[in-house]
């Protein structure tokens, strides 16, 4: 009839659409088996592009926004809680890996390095080193305190045992203790979080995660100014 | 045919728009866990932490951050969502309506898992995991209600 080629499923149709005129009943181009053939594969490749409704584009936007919305939200992150620089640090009283009395108020009288660490973490273990060379450079000046809470609360629990590993693994000679209930009162949301505290035991700085050396150092010497 | 007055086109741009944001939400979990520091925006407090549950050792498996696995899916989701879109209702063989199905169902099983791994084992909760779970339900409940309206009626 027609020189073009025609997918078999398409036959009826393109005659029925291209050859209006043509005297053949689009109806009995296919066998039965042609049919069935065509039943079994299933529903041609590509149909009309679905539309959209007017509702449809209603919702479609109120999800876009409300979505967005979600997002911001949680950028904003308006509902993060944590104790604040101003604020006065909470006292605690606590026994150090080595068994000696570590008390917050003991240490008033010099700018207080107070990490909250996870012996486990990868950051706190990354953040070791420069707290080390910060420590060679302030020992005298400023007070550290690392206090493990035992973040990952996945086996094994961290315990004196292991802080003592870690301890002697990393060169940190300045006293550890488990102060996993320590995490409501200091609000800790992730570790490793460190609080940079005057000698009077206010809150001057906090810094969460992986710190440089030299914006602790920074910190400490404004510290050390009053 | 529609479903609660929606038609198989609006469905599926709501899938496309779900996806895409999931995909966005799970590439910002994967790059943190390559690249942050320690500290995450998305925590609130020791509870809704990301942090906390990206220091776990269910954040990765083999080292490849679990977050990649999201990216993955809701790409895939957003390949098939696409190509129903443009028309087409097979992909070869397969009858892209069903992948459809089967890949939101798998999103959302997996996202089951990590959540109530997330509560009951980590005891800490992801904010941006939670996100990405809500998208997974919702294109799952989409990929249901699209099923119903075959693209011959749409």
């Amino acid at each position: 009839m027609c020189d073009v080629s025609v997918k078999i499923e398409n036959l009826e149709r393109h005659v029925r659409d291209q050859h209006p005129r043509a005297e053949i009943d689009p109806s009995q181009l296919l066998t039965e088996g042609e049919r069935a053939t065509i039943k079994a594969v299933g529903p041609p490749r590509t149909t009309v592009r679905p539309s959209l409704t007017m509702r449809g584009k209603v919702i479609i936007g109120v999800a876009a926004i409300v979505i967005l919305l979600v997002l911001a939200v949680i950028i904003v992150n308006p509902f993060r809680t944590g104790l604040r620089p101003g604020q006065e640090a909470p006292d605690f009283s606590l026994v150090a890996s080595d068994g000696s009395p570590v008390s917050l108020l003991a240490l008033r009288g010099q700018p207080v390095l107070l990490e909250f660490i996870d012996i486990d973490c990868p950051h706190c273990i990354n953040e070791a080193p420069v707290l080390v060379s910060l420590y060679s450079s302030h020992s005298t000046t400023v007070h550290f305190l690392s206090l493990d809470v035992n973040f990952n609360s996945l086996p094994p629990d961290d315990t004196v045992q292991r802080i003592d590993s870690f301890k002697s693994t990393q060169n940190t000679p300045w006293p550890y203790a488990l102060a996993e209930a320590l995490v409501p009162t200091y609000q800790v949301s992730a570790t490793p979080t460190m609080f940079i505290l005057t000698a009077n035991g206010i809150i001057l700085q906090v810094y969460t995660g992986e710190t440089p050396l030299g914006t602790l150092s920074s910190a400490l010497d404004q510290a050390l100014r009053g | 045919m529609t479903f609660g007055g929606l038609s198989r086109g609006d469905l599926l741009v709501l899938v496309t728009l779900l996806s895409i944001a999931g995909a966005a939400d799970a590439a910002y979990l994967t790059w943190e866990w390559y690249a942050a520091q320690g500290a995450s925006w998305c925590d609130v407090n020791s509870f809704f932490s990301c942090s906390r549950v990206r220091e776990s050792s269910f954040a990765s498996l083999a080292g490849v951050p679990t977050a990649m696995i999201g990216v993955i899916g809701f790409l895939a989701i957003l390949v098939v969502s696409t190509l129903l879109l443009l028309g087409r209702v097979r992909l070869g063989p397969f009858d892209l309506d069903r992948w459809l199905g089967v890949l939101a169902s798998i999103g959302a099983a997996i996202g089951l898992g990590l959540t109530v791994i997330e509560v009951f084992v980590i005891q800490a909760v992801c904010l941006l995991c939670a996100v990405g779970f809500a998208l997974d339900l919702g294109i799952l409940g989409l990929a249901l209600a699209i099923r119903r309206i075959s693209p011959e009626e749409s």
